[in-house]
């Protein structure tokens, strides 16, 4: 099948499109399998962020959406089946100090994409929500304590579960917000958030 | 309290509960003035003070006016009710970028400006303070042709929980409430509930057979607002008639 990547970084759009291609899909348009996110605003305090931090945030949720909704309607109109998969930041799962822009953007993304899956279901669209991170190339390195697996996420960790919603075996997944996070949301950690003064 | 003008509204309902049990109330509204100096005069005649105050939460300039205006007004600013919403209805694949920017500049950006503002106005004075935002049954569980609405409700649930603990060391507690189906301004555009058919079927999926009366949202909110609520933060309170916990 195609596959197209929109708006994530390039590490995380380089790993999966590899991911991709080596399961035997091609890149590019009219694309089956759409893959949408943002880059990760930096992170301070909402009291301290900039109006322009923050309007640059819904940008980048803004363009997210726009494109979820431009693969949503390829796939129909070419009256193909196809998935749509929404990569947000695992603080859209579990926020923390400084993670607020986000933690908004990427909760808004994954209800749009939950209601894009509601209402497109009986046109073979499935679309799914990939709650990813910490990413080791985001995040400070102690974040790592917080992971229940020890280690940070590698990008291909998250291309892998692209795959996996992308393949037949995802064929009743829709709808579905799936942490690929090492156990990061499940539970608390001390030392205070890593990401305060990181704008 | 924002986006309270409205006569059938959440704003109202919280506006008049929060006078009842003792506040003096700021309303806020981006207009209905009509309908505003009517809420005053309740709240007036109730023995609080109430003014009206018209501003677009949207804009983050005349937000911070219209919290200046409120402390000059009323001297302390204790609770800041973040309600102004705004919905729409659309397909998924035919929503359109005027639809997406107006929901998402009033319910979304709004309420960061509100926010944001009210709680920078209460750590400046030193004091304790309660932010609740209106949310919606939409954070738990989102309706179709409402991708943006439900989008923004739930952008809200990150900001209130991000804010909760970002605000928690200088006694400002964040919460959020979800109503259902509140017969207000807001919903009588909306395409399942026009004819008494649609009302039917709607109320068939709420428990409770009922909408909401807007003082039980009200109720809700001054709970979170007393000193009861004090240690509730990050919190989000459902009052919708059981709406969206189950199935069917």
């Amino acid at each position: 099948m195609r596959a197209s990547i929109h708006g994530l970084g390039a590490e995380l759009d380089r790993s999966i499109a590899g991911a991709f291609r080596k399961y035997g899909h091609e890149i590019g348009e009219p694309a089956d399998i759409a893959v949408v996110g943002f880059e990760p605003p930096g992170g301070d305090d909402l009291l301290q962020i900039s109006l322009d931090r923050w309007e640059a945030t819904i940008d980048g949720a803004r363009k997210a959406f726009f494109a979820m909704q431009q693969a949503a309607r390829v796939i129909v109109e070419r009256r193909a089946s196809g998935c749509i998969i929404v990569v947000v930041p695992i603080h859209a799962v579990r926020t923390s100090r400084a993670c607020g822009p986000a933690a908004v953007a990427g909760s808004f993304l994954a209800t749009a994409a939950q209601v894009a899956a509601v209402e497109l279901g009986l046109n073979g669209v499935r679309v799914n929500v990939l709650a990813a991170g910490p990413l080791a190339h985001e995040v400070p390195a102690r974040t790592v304590d917080g992971v229940p697996l020890g280690r940070l996420a590698d990008p291909s960790d998250i291309a892998s579960a692209c795959v996996m919603l992308a393949s037949p075996e995802a064929a009743y997944l829709t709808g579905a917000v799936i942490a690929v996070d090492g156990g990061y949301a499940v539970t608390k950690a001390s030392g205070g958030s890593p990401f305060v003064g990181r704008a | 309290m924002t986006g309270a003008a409205r006569e059938r509204g959440i704003g109202r309902g919280i506006a008049t509960c929060l006078a009842e049990e003792g506040c003096d109330v700021a309303v806020n509204d981006v207009g209905a003035e009509d309908e505003a100096a009517e809420l005053v005069a309740e709240l007036r005649a109730l023995g609080r003070r109430a003014a009206f105050f018209k501003a677009d939460v949207a804009d983050a300039g005349s937000v911070e006016r219209m919290v200046a205006d409120v402390e000059a007004h009323f001297g302390r600013l204790d609770i800041v009710c973040s309600n102004a919403g705004v919905a729409d209805w659309q397909p998924f694949v035919e929503v359109t970028e005027t639809s997406f920017d107006r929901l998402v500049s009033v319910n979304l950006t709004g309420a960061f400006n509100v926010c944001r503002v009210g709680a920078a106005a209460m750590i400046a004075a030193g004091s304790p303070g309660r932010i609740v935002v209106t949310s919606s049954v939409h954070v738990q569980m989102p309706f179709a042709e409402m991708s943006v609405y439900g989008a923004t409700k739930a952008g809200l649930k990150g900001l209130v929980e991000t804010l909760a603990i970002e605000l928690a060391r200088h006694r400002i507690t964040v919460n959020h409430i979800g109503p259902g189906w509140v017969r207000s301004f807001i919903n009588d555009a909306s395409p399942s509930l026009q004819t008494e058919n649609d009302v039917r079927s709607t109320l068939d999926l709420i428990p409770a057979g009922r909408p909401a009366d807007p003082r039980e949202l009200g109720r809700a909110v001054l709970y979170l607002c007393s000193e009861d609520g004090e240690y509730v933060t990050g919190e989000y309170l459902r009052v919708d008639g059981g709406f969206v916990v189950g199935k069917y």
